[in-house]
């Protein structure tokens, strides 16, 4: 099935959250396996996101203009004697996609009543 | 070596194969990005306890994704349009059908060859020889094709003619109808793959074209079956099939219109 041009799937909104949770515990930026603890903590997921599915989800939520990454200072990570991490932060057309998102779920049609005739 | 380490390094060369011949910027981002996750899950598995499942479980639940976006970068590299996959499958399915048909005769090719090779009569060693390399040349023309188009589709052709002869044996005329409408199929695809597209051509309208072509010429084989009183199973058959076909082209020609 097509999604509608604009839509963001329930992951890409979890990952907008755990991002914007990750900033309030003092971590402006994260980087994928970070994420995928967060997600894993959260009352919704079980398990840590699954490779191809975060890293897409990243890649287009950073193309949609609300993620932005770059790569850390390879010096910092030759030093911690790791790979080289890439590091994301929301940016503010993805804290409005979220606070969008989650309004317009808040938001809940009124059932027809039937009222007795 | 660990068992996360093996894991680590099975994630690796299944990161390493969906990332081969892509653009290298992505390719490369991809990796890095995958070598880190991988590093920071064995970091954290230590403190933990065992990643390995772990990281399997993420890798193969994952596989169908990766594929999607390497059919996305590949895409996007060629600077063709991506198209859905539901759609992508039915365009792939109009485009090469015939080639599923080809498979089914080259199957039947290659049993009926042995079988014949193994009769009595004078010359069935040949007959049968002949069905059988008519068999087997299908599916090197399949893959030749990849590379060289017409070639293939030539190669294909020619292994559908050993069973043109046994037009009008009984139950078993479907067989040669098959093969003549691979053949009608594989001449239209190469003639296709020498002309230039036109400027407003779209994936899958050839085969559209090619399945409308072919299954009006099925069905006229087969409705002249109907004044063969032999073959009176395929009378209905052959009417239904005129029926598609028709269907097929009036579709093709008011998609054309619009």
């Amino acid at each position: 099935m097509r999604r509608k041009p604009g839509t963001l799937l329930p992951l890409e909104l979890d990952i907008l959250d755990a991002g914007l949770e990750l900033r309030r515990g003092a971590a402006p930026r994260f980087h994928g396996f970070q994420l995928a603890k967060q997600l894993a903590e959260s009352p919704r997921r079980r398990a840590l996101t699954a490779h191809g599915t975060l890293y897409k989800a990243l890649q287009r939520l950073e193309e949609g203009g609300l993620l932005a990454s770059e790569w850390e200072d390879p010096e910092v990570a030759v030093a911690q004697g790791r790979p080289r991490r890439r590091l994301y932060e929301v940016t503010g057309a993805g804290e409005r996609a979220l606070t969008a998102a989650k309004a317009g779920q808040r938001q809940v049609r009124p059932r027809p009543r039937l009222e007795p005739t | 070596m660990t068992v996360a380490d093996r894991a680590a390094a099975l994630v690796g060369r299944w990161v390493g194969f969906y990332t081969r011949h892509l653009p290298p910027g992505s390719a490369e981002r991809r990796r890095a990005e995958l070598a880190s996750d991988l590093w920071e899950q064995r970091a954290s598995g230590r403190r933990a306890g065992g990643p390995a499942f772990s990281m399997l479980r993420r890798m193969a639940a994952g596989a169908p994704a990766d594929l999607r976006w390497r059919h996305e970068q590949l895409a996007a590299a060629r600077g063709r349009p991506l198209e859905p996959a539901a759609r992508n499958g039915w365009r792939a399915l109009a485009r090469g059908w015939w080639l599923g048909l080809a498979g089914l005769v080259a199957l039947f090719e290659v049993v009926l060859g042995v079988a014949t090779a193994g009769e009595a009569f004078p010359g069935a060693m040949a007959r049968g020889g002949m069905l059988t390399a008519g068999g087997l040349l299908v599916p090197v023309g399949a893959a030749v094709r990849r590379r060289w188009r017409v070639v293939g589709d030539v190669a294909v052709a020619a292994g559908m003619l050993p069973a043109v002869p046994w037009l009008g044996v009984g139950p078993a005329a479907l067989l040669p109808f098959a093969a003549l409408t691979v053949v009608v199929a594989a001449t239209f695809d190469a003639t296709d793959a020498r002309r230039p597209p036109a400027p407003d051509h779209r994936p899958g309208d050839g085969g559209r074209m090619l399945l409308g072509n072919a299954v009006v010429f099925l069905a006229v084989l087969l409705a002249y079956d109907l004044l063969r009183p032999e073959l009176e199973n395929t009378g209905v058959g052959g009417i239904v099939l005129i029926l598609i076909g028709y269907i097929g082209l009036r579709r093709r020609r008011r998609r054309r219109s619009t």
